[in-house]
């Protein structure tokens, strides 16, 4: 691996680079492109800026008329009489069934159950774990949000795999259903989480459908992927063996390629919980109950407190959901290692656990229903933290708030309001095109650049050229600023193995996070508006950042840092010369991550006053759909070509380093 | 005949069917590659396996060895040529026909092992079994005794993980044998392992192989391996075989340089055998020993070296020669010129 990526070309490839005359060169030709492109913007300035009014099409209204029409033909039509309106009614039929057999075992009872059922599949400690995390959403008060969340999790967590794992089995043996697959799931994890309701509001209206479908859709690509990528890397020398004794090809898949893809498997089922959990936070904004709701009607009511509770509600149901999963599945792993007859007679068989598990929860639900009597968390129980933390959030208000404010002001006057009057202030084509240079830099073919074009001339056709330049600038500066956070932590946790220790569990944490629970410091710190959203989004997308530039770096090999060092390198010219032009294409992979990651939280921080297209995707979910889907198309649109272009940034530069100096 | 070749060719590439017996095929690998962009991993490859026989296919990395052993049980499609076992012509069988031979009558040990890492070792063994659709009983009973015959009974419940690489090819062979079969295909099952440990697991197949008696087709690079396991030996070299011949045969008269080249520095005493030095019954009465006419002479030198009588070669309980100092050393040092 480490061989591979540290690139012997490369390696070869730097000493020879800075040789006088071409250093000289790429020099002048950089100091020639800025300012032909400071020329460029001096002159776009001067030129009437922005998009075109009579060009744009009007797209809202066939929209609104399309979803007029759903509304109209609902009794009537076929596809609706007999396809989506029983679809809707199984769902919130099934929701329904599905709380209320849940609220039935009893708060005492579920729990106990949940934690049980934790402790057999991951050992006790996760249920442990399992019964704190779950037991403190009770004391906050919110148990029955947490088992509307719930329920509608299990729905669409059951709807993925079923789904996702045999689609995925599929398109591991077939190679040729990979391909096919692949630009869809591509397509699929481009898209910001926002967006996929909004067409789906368009059939089904706001509601528990809406909220499942979307869910679904959202957390089946982990699903597919991780099972897909577990079968096809089943090694070429199993599968012959098992072909060599004669198996079947379906004795093949299940004596050799489940069994060893298990692992895959497994980390696929936690990362679809995971994109679920998080999806159905953000369904409040199309109607849908549970811990999300609570956040949401808080957000907007800019109750601090009551958003935290329900944001630490949710961030520990991640946590829990995480750690079981991964432990189970780390369990299951070892347990091969652990034969039972060898840990001595007291060692109970999986199965006597299990047993003992299911008892203990019938016991529990008993105890509940019959002994405390109980369906919800008892009220006079539960503890208010809103109060306190109102109280906390005013106080901090009034002593850091010059500092927060210090901050927004000089955000947005040399941040935020430069760049968008920027990117407003010169023509559309000049963004567009611009677009289209980046795009033609990194990919040096006519694809990418028409597709940059395009999309970016999109923007402004369907009507939001300058909302959707409002949001450009709030993912530029955002991006700019994580990276510019991230690359000095990623180089000091490779330096100094304690920092990596101790930013480890922090950055789990945050990465088990769902982008939604985000907002609810930032607004406390910094009230509502556009820097709160910028904040929380180059946060939210630190970890990648870290992550990958800290690995980029472990990953030069050692020699190569010895050779600089035996040259009387000082540290800072190892870092420059060696270690980070080496690390470039984990560091490039980072930054693509760090964009996706930026875009989707400054869109979702139209919640908080971020505006933009955020904000008119929320205001579409529940007044005006039509535009809510326009704008929706615009985030599309915005996240192919960011997508597109920093993932090629990566590609092309890490693979070719001496292409561009020799042309 | 237990297996049969015949013309067999395997070419990787597009349109394969072009190459065969075409005077391209004859191209140095690197310009048939260039310009046809196919490999040809074995051209033109005939040879006959009785039963009970050892048949060594021995050369270096690249030359094929691997593509023709898979051609035996059709892991891989021979492009051209038949290939029979016990007369029957394997290329026209159907799927389930296929799978019937490799579940019933040729299994196969492989380099890396290929034990399954999810099953327990009895489980691994049981695999063949498994996959034929025997009960669990019956296939775990069966793995078991197999298991005993390789000496890991004590590792049933294991995983393989936990086991040496050496051990780990014991199970290998286990598996192999647990289904019965009457040909065993051996894809240089020991190249991983040790020296030491090697020559034990050639010992060991040495052993089965007088207790079983299977066709066994075994794969190797290491020529020692060649000479001692192998009943005959087929050298080769870019797809095709150079040389087929006892071990004592590819020593003493190598087919061309290349296997000249091969076989340069082993001791003609570790290949050659009693037979071939022996001189007829001669009236002399006084011997060291008798000896069988396959003793290799290494084994003869302590006797011969104790004691000034020769010794006598006894086949069948019949004497059908005598070997003496003179003749061993003779043979020996025709090594130097
Ligand atoms: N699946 C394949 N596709 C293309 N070429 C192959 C394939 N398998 C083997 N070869 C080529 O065929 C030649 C013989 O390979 P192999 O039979 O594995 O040799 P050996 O086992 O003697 O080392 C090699 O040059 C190898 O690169
Ligand atoms: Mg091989």
């Amino acid at each position: 691996m480490q061989e591979r990526l540290g690139g012997s070309p490369r390696a070869a490839a730097l000493p020879g680079r800075p040789v006088a005359a071409p250093g000289q060169h790429a020099w002048a030709r950089r100091a020639a492109w800025v300012l032909g492109l400071g020329a460029a913007v001096a002159l776009g300035l001067r030129l009437a800026g922005g998009f075109p009014e009579r060009w744009v099409v009007d797209l809202a209204r066939s929209f609104n008329a399309f979803q007029d029409w759903v509304i109209t033909n609902q009794r009537t039509h076929p596809v609706f009489r007999y396809g989506l309106v029983p679809l809707k009614d199984l769902v919130n039929g099934s929701f329904d069934a599905i709380v209320r057999l849940l609220s039935r075992m009893t708060w005492f009872g579920l729990i106990a159950t949940l934690s049980l059922i934790s402790g057999a599949a991951a050992g006790w400690r996760k249920g442990v774990l399992a019964a704190v995390g779950f037991g403190s959403m009770a004391l906050l008060g919110l148990w029955p949000e947490s088992v509307e969340t719930l329920a509608l999790m299990v729905m669409a967590v059951v709807a993925a795999l079923a789904v996702g794992i045999p689609l995925g089995i599929v398109a591991g043996r077939r190679p040729v259903v990979d391909r096919l697959l692949r630009p869809v799931l591509d397509g699929m994890q481009t898209i910001p989480a926002f967006s996929y309701l909004v067409p789906l509001v368009l059939l089904f209206s706001i509601g528990t459908t809406t909220a499942l479908i979307a869910t679904i859709v959202f957390a089946l690509p982990p699903a597919i992927r991780l099972t897909s990528l577990g079968v096809r890397l089943v090694s070429r020398g199993a599968i012959e063996v098992a072909e060599s004794f004669g198996s079947t090809r379906r004795q093949l898949l299940w004596k050799v390629q489940l069994p060893l893809a298990k692992p895959h498997i497994m980390l696929g089922v936690n990362q679809t919980i995971m994109m679920a959990l998080g999806m159905v936070v953000i369904a409040a904004s199309v109607g849908f109950r549970g811990l999300g709701r609570v956040v949401y009607n808080a957000l907007q009511r800019r109750d601090v407190g009551e958003a935290l509770a329900g944001g630490i509600a949710i961030v520990v149901l991640a946590v829990v959901l995480d750690r079981v999963t991964m432990g189970w599945s780390e369990r299951d792993r070892r347990q091969r290692g652990v034969g039972s007859p060898r840990l001595g007679r007291w060692t109970l068989s999986r199965r006597a656990v299990w047993a003992a598990a299911v008892a203990g929860a019938v016991l529990a639900v008993v105890v509940g229903r019959e002994v405390l009597r109980q369906q919800d968390f008892p009220t006079t129980w539960a503890l208010s933290i809103s109060e306190p933390v109102n109280r906390a959030v005013a106080w901090l208000t009034l002593h850091v708030s010059d500092v927060t404010e210090a901050m927004t002001g000089s955000m947005i006057r040399f941040g935020l309001d430069p760049l968008r009057d920027l990117l407003l202030g010169v023509p559309w084509w000049m963004v567009a095109g611009g677009a289209a240079l980046a795009a033609w830099k990194v990919s040096r073919r006519p694809g990418l650049p028409i597709l940059a074009f395009t999309c970016v001339a999109g923007v402004g056709l369907v009507g939001m050229w300058e909302i959707s330049m409002d949001t450009l600038s709030q993912v530029v500066v955002a991006v700019a600023s994580s990276v510019v956070l991230a690359i000095p932590i990623g180089v000091w946790s490779a330096w100094d193995d304690r920092v990596r220790r101790a930013l480890r569990p922090i950055l789990d944490a945050m990465q088990t996070m769902p982008q939604f629970v985000y907002l609810v410091p930032v607004v406390a710190l910094f009230g509502v508006g556009r820097v709160p959203g910028v904040i929380a989004a180059l946060v939210y997308a630190l970890p990648p950042g870290i992550r990958l530039t800290d690995t980029g770096i472990r990953q030069v090999p050692r020699e190569t840092v010895e050779a600089a060092l035996a040259f009387g390198s000082t540290r800072w010219q190892v870092l420059t010369k060696v270690q980070l032009p080496l690390a470039r294409p984990s560091i490039l992979l980072g930054v693509n991550q760090t964009v996706m990651m930026v875009l989707s939280v400054v869109i979702i921080a139209g919640l908080v006053g971020g505006g933009g297209l955020g904000y008119e995707v929320i205001q579409g979910l529940s007044h005006d759909p039509g535009r809510g889907m326009v704008a929706g198309i615009c985030i599309l649109l915005l996240a192919i070509v960011i997508d597109r272009i920093t993932q090629m940034m990566g590609r092309v530069r890490g693979a070719a380093p001496a292409a561009g100096a020799s042309v | 005949m237990t297996v049969s070749c015949r013309d067999v060719w395997k070419v990787y590439g597009p349109r394969p069917e072009r190459i065969v017996g075409s005077p391209q095929a004859d191209l140095p690998r690197s310009e048939l590659l260039a310009r046809t962009g196919c490999v040809a991993a074995v051209r033109g490859v005939s040879f006959d396996v009785a039963p009970g026989e050892v048949f060594v296919v021995m050369g270096l990395s690249g030359s094929g060895k691997s593509t023709l052993v898979r051609m035996l049980n059709r892991l891989h499609e021979p492009t051209a040529g038949t290939i029979l076992i016990d007369g029957e012509d394997i290329g026209a069988l159907d799927a389930d026909r296929l799978r019937e031979l490799r579940r019933r009558r040729v299994s196969m040990v492989f380099q890396h092992f290929g034990l399954l890492p999810h099953r327990r070792i009895v489980d691994n063994v049981a695999f063949g079994l498994e996959i034929q659709g025997v009960d669990r009983t019956e296939r775990l009973r069966r793995a078991h005794e197999v298991l005993e015959v390789v000496g890991l009974e004590g590792w049933a419940d294991a995983f393989p993980e936990e086991l040496s690489g050496g051990m780990q090819q014991r199970v290998g062979l286990a598996r192999a044998l647990a289904t019965d079969p009457e040909i065993m295909l051996f894809d240089e099952p020991f190249s991983a392992l040790d020296p030491l440990i090697r020559r034990d697991m050639q010992d060991e197949v040495l052993r089965l192989q007088r207790e079983l008696r299977k066709t066994m087709i075994f794969i190797t690079h290491d020529l020692m391996e060649a000479l001692k396991l192998g009943d005959r030996i087929a050298v080769m070299k870019d797809g095709r075989f150079v040389q087929v011949g006892t071990p004592e045969e590819v020593v003493i008269r190598p087919a061309d340089a290349y296997v000249a080249d091969f076989t340069r520095d082993v001791p003609r005493s570790h290949v050659l055998r009693a037979r071939s030095v022996m001189q007829p019954p001669n009236g002399a009465h006084a011997f060291a020993g008798d000896v069988s006419p396959e003793t290799l002479l290494v084994d003869l030198l302590p006797i011969l070296a104790r004691s000034e009588a020769p010794l006598r070669v006894v086949e069948d309980g019949r004497a059908i020669g005598v070997v003496d100092r003179a003749a061993v050393l003779a043979a020996m040092v025709e090594d130097a010129g």
